[in-house]
């Protein structure tokens, strides 16, 4: 499966892409825009996204996928050391903008990343 | 200026504890994610770090949640108190295994909703349960999630089999704020700052922290009010 993580802290972006990379393939993007730019190059399965993020928020990074057609439907993973009441994204912007689930990284290991990212491949749109 | 406006208005002291506390989590963050991928590469286990940190982190999380809803006035919302159950117990249950202890969940009958505010009653809960998580001593304990109901209200905590646990967690943290009226020096941080933020949140939250008991086992726990906007329909 190829995962596409945006992570601006690059010790967290080097430890969290080596251990998925055990069972993925795995692409690291430090922010938005890069993001876009390895998405154009390799549209990739799911996104893991940590949405703050240096100069392109998250959310606003979220909105402008979710306005290019051919990548509206890659599910989003959001995976942040924000707790989800600080970013505002309640149940149904979260349907709208295509996030599937939302992990505190304080509360969620890799491995448990790992397997959520099985899951998000294995259910079907 | 009453406490509540006390509260909301952070000092410059609160604030750098804050910011503190916000950037204290991403290098904890480094040690726990390094760990597991040491493990991962080595498949050498480093339970005993990876313990530490992620008592560290629910701590610090619990911290930033007290001032985040003090900037807020609360509005009690109906909470089905099963399920915020249920997640403190998802939410502790990594920290509890590396603790060599055992998590139970004892929700017994249906409880409905009960007047509370869902983040403030979770953060509690959590804060509540690492206390006691790391306050027992011997391996394999057991430390239960449980609601039961009293003669006007729900009764819902952290409960323990270890005698003297549950009133000893709750008095450390109460001589952390000066409310048990004890001698400063008294007072050991370790587990005390759990209780203390969740003393703190449940008052946000209208309710109190108190010890209790449930099933034999006593242990920290809230008393809440059924919802009467559900016993009116």
């Amino acid at each position: 499966m190829r995962v596409l993580l945006i992570e601006p802290d690059q010790r967290t972006a080097h430890d969290t892409a080596r251990f998925l990379s055990k069972t993925h393939a795995v692409r690291v993007a430090p922010d938005g825009h890069v993001a876009i730019q390895l998405i154009d190059a390799n549209t990739p399965d799911v996104i893991v996204l940590e949405p703050a993020m240096p100069a392109h928020n998250g959310i606003e990074f979220l909105y402008e996928l979710r306005s290019y057609e051919d990548l509206m439907s890659i599910p989003i993973i959001v995976f942040s050391t924000l707790s989800p009441e600080k970013f505002m994204l309640d149940e149904v912007r979260q349907t709208q903008l295509g996030v599937v689930q939302i992990c505190e990284k304080s509360r969620t290991s890799l491995k448990r990343l790992q397997s959520i990212l099985q899951e998000v491949v294995q259910t079907p749109a | 200026m009453n406490r509540a406006d006390d509260d909301r208005s952070l000092s410059s002291e609160n604030r750098l504890l804050l910011v503190l506390a916000e950037e204290l989590k991403l290098p904890l963050l480094h040690v726990s994610q390094q760990t597991e991928l040491y493990e991962q590469t080595h498949g050498i286990s480093l339970d005993g770090i990876h313990a530490s940190t992620q008592h560290a982190l629910l701590l610090i999380d619990s911290y930033v949640t007290l001032h985040t809803l003090r900037q807020q006035r609360l509005e009690l919302e109906p909470v089905s108190v099963s399920s915020v159950l249920y997640e403190t117990a998802r939410v502790l249950q990594p920290l509890a295994a590396q603790y060599h202890c055992k998590i139970a969940l004892q929700i017994d009958g249906r409880y409905g909703p009960v007047m509370s505010h869902r983040a403030a009653l979770s953060a509690a809960l959590v804060s509540m349960g690492t206390a006691l998580i790391t306050a027992v001593k011997q391996p394999d304990q057991q430390v239960t999630l449980g609601v039961h109901r009293a003669q006007h209200n729900i009764v819902a905590g952290v409960f323990s089999s270890t005698k003297g646990l549950g009133d000893k967690v709750l008095q450390q943290g109460r001589a952390l704020y000066g409310r048990a009226r004890q001698p400063l020096q008294s007072f050991t941080p370790h587990p005390a700052a759990g209780v203390f933020i969740a003393d703190d949140l449940l008052e946000m939250a209208g309710t109190q922290l108190r010890v209790a008991q449930h099933k034999n086992q006593r242990g920290l726990a809230t008393m809440l009010e059924p919802s009467r906007q559900l016993a009116l329909v």
